[in-house]
């Protein structure tokens, strides 16, 4: 057995120890301050400790095969999982109106943790063409990107959900106004990242593989998500959508780019076509 | 005039091709025999619509958004001309032997390209490539001699990420490369001819490593080469040609004969001498020569869209204290 396979079932358990502490916390409005501060106190505190041990997992690996996480669908998993958990709990740190999302984001986040439980673990071969700083500026900014647009459909799950089933639990929670517009600051800082990532992506691929550009799958949906979350920002400014259709529009958005990140691995042999 | 353009400058055209646009990449990616030239009406429709919209729409021209719309339209326009110039190709070079511009292949060339990459332009040097157990592909290096255009010569190692830079033709090592035995004919009577014989891609071919050759003026022999140390794929393994040990086997009819470097072989219309063991190398050619100004013109780009990000106005009492006591109260 991998020696860093416990600490990622580990991990796996504060995640879901965490979502678990976000979904039970009393509705907003009969929670009082104190109540509240508590139970994101413990939330978040679940929540960095589940980020301790998958970096100490990957710390751990890493050290092991001698290379980064960047090659199999349980390696991005297990990557991504970390940096979307810390991207979360930063901007809830930041911004604790980002705190009442945690009942949406949390259990986002714990379906990437069951898929990683499931994924295989077996150690991988890093490329030649990997060696190379580019890959981590393209990957982190990818991170950065997928980081934000998480966030950003916390808000908008969170008034979808307002407006839906769940009206008095969030009864408490900043108007819709203040937190489309938060949200679609996010998105907007998606897109910068997301640029940065294809930028920095073809930057790699030109010296990878001799083109910056080939149409393999990963390129093709990465900029998929990119021409939907411009065509999104234009649209909201064009037909002045109501917070709601908004968020909806941020839901699709980050849908497309979780299949993008998380799926293409599917339908392709690796993260690129060029990669074997 | 003035409001066809304003009217082909509008959004709704803007989410259009948006739509198009990305129908049409879906579509080169889901049938590998579609020309990924679909994708050029839909860009074609974005770039006059943007080129429209900076023109009638002022705050599309100011700040931050100004950058990025004009930086995008250039990406456009320069990503286009790299199209009509680029050229993409593939060739193989044999230890010791120099590029022959003939032996290119193309597989791109674009309608204003004027190829320019001259016979002898380097001379292939020896390759190395380092195996991981499984036969997983590690790094790649081989030594080459450039001949600048004042007539000097360079020595430069590449391979990987590190492409050869000729004339402004980059050159990429791939996966394809193998053994090459050098060897000399020598027809009765005649005067003695040296060259490579390119043996099929190794280790794809492994097992397979054998060609029919006719040399000049002589009859068609089968050659195959016997490597000393077969392939463990178990283990970690280096590919270096001029390293191995190996027999070149001749086939001559009925006839069959074992010779290691510096052993020749008697035929009835000359002689045939296995010199040394040397390999091949393919590269991947890649020219086009608007890459340096992509890349600075994405940049100053994202730059544009940052600096908008960075001045957009973000919806009063948001600040994470107030928005905390806004929602606490």
């Amino acid at each position: 057995m991998a020696s860093e396979l416990p600490w990622i079932w580990l991990a796996i358990a504060l995640y879901a120890a965490a979502a678990a502490c976000a979904m039970a916390t009393r509705p907003l409005a009969a929670a009082g301050p104190g109540t509240r501060r508590r139970a994101d106190a413990a939330t978040f505190g679940l929540l960095g400790a589940g980020l301790a041990a998958l970096a100490w997992a990957l710390a751990t690996r890493w050290t092991r095969i001698g290379h980064g996480p960047f090659i199999s669908l349980y390696e991005v998993l297990a990557s991504s999982l970390w940096s979307l958990g810390l991207a979360y709990a930063i901007a809830g740190w930041r911004a604790p109106i980002v705190r009442r999302t945690a009942p949406v984001v949390l259990p986002m986040l714990l379906v990437l943790a069951g898929w990683l439980a499931v994924a295989n673990p077996a150690d991988t071969h890093l490329p030649p063409t990997y060696e190379t700083a580019v890959l981590w500026f393209h990957v982190l900014s990818g991170k950065v990107f997928l980081g934000c647009a998480l966030v950003a459909t916390g808000l908008a799950g969170l008034m979808l959900l307002r407006a839906g089933p769940c009206a008095r639990r969030f009864a408490g929670a900043p108007s819709d106004r203040v937190l489309d517009a938060l949200a679609w600051r996010l998105m907007l800082a998606a897109l910068v990242f997301e640029s940065l990532m294809l930028v920095a992506g073809a930057v790699w691929a030109q010296d990878a593989w001799g083109r910056y550009w080939a149409w393999d799958p990963l390129e093709v949906w990465s900029l998929v998500t990119w021409l939907a979350l411009s065509a999104a920002v234009h649209a909201r400014l064009t037909w002045r959508v109501t917070p709601r259709l908004g968020a909806w529009m941020i839901l699709g958005v980050f849908a497309l780019a979780f299949l993008t990140f998380f799926g293409v691995p599917f339908v392709s042999t690796a993260p690129h076509k060029g990669v074997l | 005039m003035n409001r066809s353009v304003a009217l082909f400058g509008s959004t709704r055209v803007t989410l259009a091709g948006f739509v198009l646009l990305g129908a049409a990449v879906v579509a080169v990616e889901s049938w590998p025999g579609a020309p990924d030239s679909v994708a050029v009406v839909p860009l074609v429709l974005l770039a006059t619509n943007l080129a429209c919209a900076l023109a009638t729409r002022r705050r599309l021209r100011t700040g931050g958004l100004g950058v990025f719309h004009v930086a995008l339209l250039a990406l456009m326009v320069v990503a286009a001309g790299g199209r009509l110039t680029r050229f993409e190709g593939r060739v193989e070079v044999a230890e010791g032997g120099e590029l022959e511009a003939s032996a290119v292949d193309a597989s791109f060339r674009g309608p204003l390209h004027r190829f320019r990459l001259a016979d002898a332009a380097f001379a292939q040097g020896p390759l190395r490539v380092e195996y991981r157990a499984g036969l997983r592909r590690a790094h790649t290096t081989t030594v080459v001699r450039v001949r600048d255009d004042d007539g000097r010569t360079r020595t430069v190692a590449v391979g990987d990420d590190v492409a050869l830079v000729v004339n402004g033709y980059r050159l990429y090592t791939t996966h394809n490369k193998g053994f090459a035995p050098v060897v000399t004919w020598t027809p009765r009577g005649g005067a003695a001819q040296s060259g490579a014989l390119h043996l099929p891609s190794y280790p794809r071919f492994d097992g397979a490593q054998e060609l029919l050759w006719q040399p000049p003026g002589g009859s068609e022999l089968r050659v195959f080469l016997r490597l000393d140390q077969p392939l463990d794929e178990a283990r970690d393994w280096v590919l270096e040609p001029g390293a191995t040990s190996a027999a070149l086997v001749v086939h001559d009819g009925g006839r069959r004969a074992e010779l290691r470097p510096g052993e020749s072989l008697a035929l009835a219309e000359g002689t045939l001498r296995y010199e040394r063991l040397a390999g091949w190398m393919g590269y991947r050619i890649y020219y086009d020569p608007t890459l340096p100004a992509l890349f600075a013109i994405a940049l100053v780009a994202i730059a544009g869209l940052a600096w908008h990000l960075w001045r957009v106005p973000l919806a009063p009492r948001l600040a994470r204290g107030a928005a905390l006591a806004n929602e606490e109260a």
